[in-house]
């Protein structure tokens, strides 16, 4: 085996030995039993039937608002439908915490939307929204976008004709979308599924705001508050376990994705103009509730915020850790991914590589407060503090599949016929990377690094427990004004947040559409 | 582009083995200079991979390989691609997608001053009637363009030897024929030695000087075209490249053989042959002839146009193939006289 390879294998088992070693941990089951007894006797099973509970709403709630809205923009035209199905994305921008903060100080029962709706008359007595099934709301609101985008590839591959020969075949327009368009586009809004319920299982900001007790929660405390490391592996491990699972449970057959791949030629489908209001009042009603409401939110309690010099200049520390931490990790994270992609474009034969990605991209399926607990871990094994070089350790666990799946996505444009019409012209190894590789990967890669400092900027738990004394960033000090509802001075952290991914945002999607032209 | 007397390309006994499976089996061809061959078969047959060790894009294992009279692989030496003096047209194009037309044709060029580069390309976009397209992106071509910016990119260098892989297969079958007469009128233009590779025997005959039928990594049959569909050298290759039914028949001389359709001058083409003899019939060796004594009912008819398109019967039930001018019109259940011209070749398989 090669150099290559074996490199590879040694990269990608750096990274999952955090996780081997939680596990090692959290079998060793001679400290902390009774703190698990205190703990069964009093929230624990409420914590794991919140988790599930919240997962599964959310999921639903989200697959509902996904596939309708893809299917309502690719098979519709009306007022401003391209721009709504760039709209219907922005939600990705917003942090669920932020989000989760802004929710229950506004509809509180000391909150504005509450004294409004007193002042005209129209409620006696407020209920408290501070529970399960509006928090899943939330969630499906904000996680949407992960089933629309995927859904709405899938709608576009499948094209018109299968739904046409079932509208030929005797099939009403809403018969022909349950029984032919909905079947074949369903590994991929499972797929979106799937990538919902990781993002509901690993929050820990909102739930915590909303004080719904979920697993994250019970780790974090179980760490935080008991000091008691087994336990917080334990719990740790068996959040994982729920994840495998139900991954395990929802992974689409073979079977099925090949007969998505077979429809994949076909042409768009041709839109036809609304008639009727209400679907594209549906649209905007989602998009106003999962992004304009938030944001409009945001920004009055950034405005209303007092504004002198002390705090601008503590805000650009917060700004700039943030930053830093995000341009390092996106910046490592890119390179180790661009390298092992390209080996095993190199060698798609040789299983190192293959093992090697696979391994990379594990880390997406860890939720932050169960990664946190297992470098700490192995910090405390190897001896050291932890420091910025875990936390930047832990984003790179977390986001690699991001990295690894642009570098993919760009290989996977770059036909080999391409380096070889180059060479066959006569150009050395290093002049068909510098003509012909790099410029076609580019795209992806800083697409790819952008979406890795997106999330790092976002993520809260891990940055959280792994942070350095007295090193903040834009994500803790949003959390910490939330929890002692300082609402204003939260809001200037998270509109800085929010602002930064909208950018990252526009750059990334102005790639795409840039790599896309080949 | 070659000038020598030496051939295009001359293979011999090239093997290529994988993983137990015979890839190529003793492989050997001549191409001579200013031909067109062509590797015809059905996918999986090694034609691809024949046409990628000659590029060099494949290690051979056995045999060698000479292009213009220089040996570019065989005795344990290999030359690398950029080395062979050739061009190549792959099936997807692979047309760079971040470089204009004019951009892609010049890539070749590079050991050019920039003048000259230009020139070259200038003449080549005008060449192939791409002037108007020189600054657009591959993406914003159709099919029939793109085929045009890829023949030009490989022939702006100049080849010894143009390699052409599937060249039509991307593009619909009206624009397929035009476009083959035009590529096959322009390397004969150049004098331009070429060797493609295609699943589709119309393509063959229409391109090509000289056919190579492939079957499991062998060449059958090394042939005009002419002689690959009416004299095939097996079976396979008799059904591979066009319609046709066979005939049973028995060998009552040494040179002559009792067919339904009368006593024919001929021998068994292989070389255990029974009695019992398969003769090839061909839809134009049925001759429409009403006061022939062999009379054939007609079974099945399709209207293709200038002709149609039979199936008749013969008075001992065996079925032949026929295809006649469209004015004679046959209804199914007719009955006529038809005569079987061989064309002075007569092909019987065991």
């Amino acid at each position: 085996m090669k150099i290559s390879a074996w490199l590879g294998l040694a990269v990608s088992a750096i990274f999952i030995l955090p996780i081997l070693m939680l596990v090692w941990q959290a079998l060793d089951f001679s400290q902390g039993s009774d703190h698990w007894h205190h703990l069964l006797t009093t929230w624990l099973g409420e914590a794991l039937l919140n988790t599930l509970l919240l997962t599964s709403l959310t999921a639903i709630g989200a697959v509902t608002l996904g596939t309708s809205l893809a299917w309502l923009t690719v098979a519709y035209r009306f007022p401003a439908s391209r721009l709504l199905a760039w709209l219907l994305v922005l939600p990705l921008a917003l942090p669920p915490y932020v989000v989760a903060m802004l929710v229950t100080w506004w509809a509180d029962s000391s909150g504005t939307l509450h004294l409004w709706l007193r002042e005209l008359g129209w409620v006696e007595r407020w209920v408290d929204i501070r529970n399960l099934p509006i928090l899943a709301l939330v969630f499906s609101l904000l996680f949407m976008p992960y089933v629309f985008l995927l859904a709405r590839a899938s709608f576009q591959r499948q094209g018109l004709q299968a739904f046409e020969a079932a509208r030929a075949l005797g099939l009403s327009p809403y018969q022909a979308f349950i029984r032919v368009v909905l079947p074949i586009a369903k590994p991929s809004i499972i797929a979106g599924a799937a990538l919902v319920m990781m993002e509901t299982l690993a929050d820990y900001g909102a739930s915590s705001l909303f004080a719904v007790p979920t697993l994250t929660q019970a780790i974090y405390r179980s760490w935080f508050n008991m000091g008691d490391w087994a336990l917080a592996a334990q719990l740790a491990v068996t959040l994982i376990s729920v994840i495998i699972l139900l991954l395990f449970l929802i992974q689409p057959s073979k079977q099925q994705s090949l007969a998505q791949q077979r429809a994949s030629d076909m042409a768009k489908i041709p839109k036809r103009l609304l008639d009727g209001w209400w679907m594209s009042g549906y649209a905007w009603t989602v998009f106003a509730l999962a992004f304009a409401l938030p944001l409009t939110l945001l920004l009055w309690q950034s405005l209303s915020a007092e504004t002198d010099s002390w705090n601008f200049e503590r805000l650009s520390t917060w700004f700039a850790n943030s930053l830093t931490l995000a341009s390092a990790t996106a910046l490592i994270a890119i390179t180790i991914a661009a390298w092992v992609s390209w080996q095993s474009y190199r060698q798609p034969h040789n299983p190192a590589h293959h093992w090697s990605l696979r391994l990379l991209s594990i880390g997406y399926g860890i939720p932050g407060t169960a990664l946190a607990i297992a470098i700490l871990l192995t910090w405390q094994q190897l001896g050291l503090a932890a420091g910025v070089a875990a936390l930047i350790f832990a984003y790179c666990v977390r986001f690699m599949s991001i990295a690894v799946q642009s570098s993919q996505a760009g290989l996977s444009q770059l036909s080999p016929r391409l380096l070889e019409a180059a060479q066959l012209h006569g150009y050395a190894r290093w002049q068909q990377h510098w003509r012909i590789t790099l410029p076609l990967l580019s795209p992806h890669l800083l697409a790819g690094s952008l979406m890795v400092a997106i999330e790092v900027l976002k993520e809260l738990p891990a940055t959280l427990m792994l942070r350095p004394f007295n090193f903040d960033t834009l994500a803790v000090i949003t959390y910490q004004y939330a929890q002692d509802e300082r609402i204003p001075e939260a809001a200037n952290a998270a509109l800085l947040i929010v602002m930064a991914s909208l950018v990252g945002l526009f750059i990334v999607k102005w790639l795409e559409q840039k790599a896309n032209r080949g | 582009m070659s000038t020598s007397a030496s051939p295009a390309l001359s293979i011999q006994d090239l093997s290529l083995t994988r993983a137990n499976a015979h890839i190529l089996n003793q492989v050997s061809l001549h191409l001579a200079a200013g031909q067109i061959g062509c590797l015809l078969g059905p996918s999986g047959c090694g034609k691809t991979t024949l046409l990628r060790t000659i590029a060099g894009f494949e290690s051979i294992q056995s045999g060698c390989i000479d292009i213009a009279g220089r040996c570019v692989a065989g005795n344990g030496q290999e030359q690398a691609p950029e080395q062979r003096g050739i061009g190549m047209v792959f099936q997807d194009y692979a047309l760079f997608p971040h470089l204009s037309v004019a951009e892609n044709i010049a890539f070749g060029l590079h050991q050019l001053d920039k003048a000259e580069q230009q020139r070259r390309c200038q003449e080549w976009l005008q060449r192939l009637q791409l002037d108007n397209l020189a600054q657009r992106y591959p993406h914003q071509l159709s099919g029939g363009q793109q085929q045009r910016v890829a023949l030009a990119r490989a022939l702006a260098p100049q080849p010894q030897l143009l390699l052409m892989d599937e060249p039509f297969a991307n593009l619909d079958a009206a624009l397929r024929e035009s476009l083959s007469l035009e590529v096959r009128d322009l390397l004969k233009s150049l004098g331009a030695s070429a060797l493609l590779v295609t699943h589709d025997p119309t393509e063959a005959f229409t391109l090509a000087d000289v056919i190579g039928v492939m079957q499991q990594g062998e060449i059958v049959q090394w042939d005009s075209p002419y002689r690959v569909y009416h004299e095939p050298a097996n079976r396979f290759v008799a059904s591979f490249v066009g319609l046709g039914s066979f005939l049973q028949s028995q060998v009552t001389s040494p040179r002559h053989i009792s067919t339904p359709l009368g006593l024919v001058h001929g021998q068994c083409t292989e070389r255990d042959c029974a009695s019992e003899v398969s003769v090839l019939v061909r839809p134009d060796d049925i001759v429409y002839d009403p006061l022939s004594s062999f009379r054939a009912k007609v079974v099945y008819k399709a209207f293709q146009g200038p002709s149609t398109l039979y199936r008749l019967a013969l008075h001992d039930q065996q079925v032949v193939v026929a295809l006649m001018p469209s004015h004679i019109q046959l209804n199914v259940g007719d009955e006529t006289g038809i005569r079987f011209d061989t064309g002075g070749h007569v092909v019987a398989f065991a």
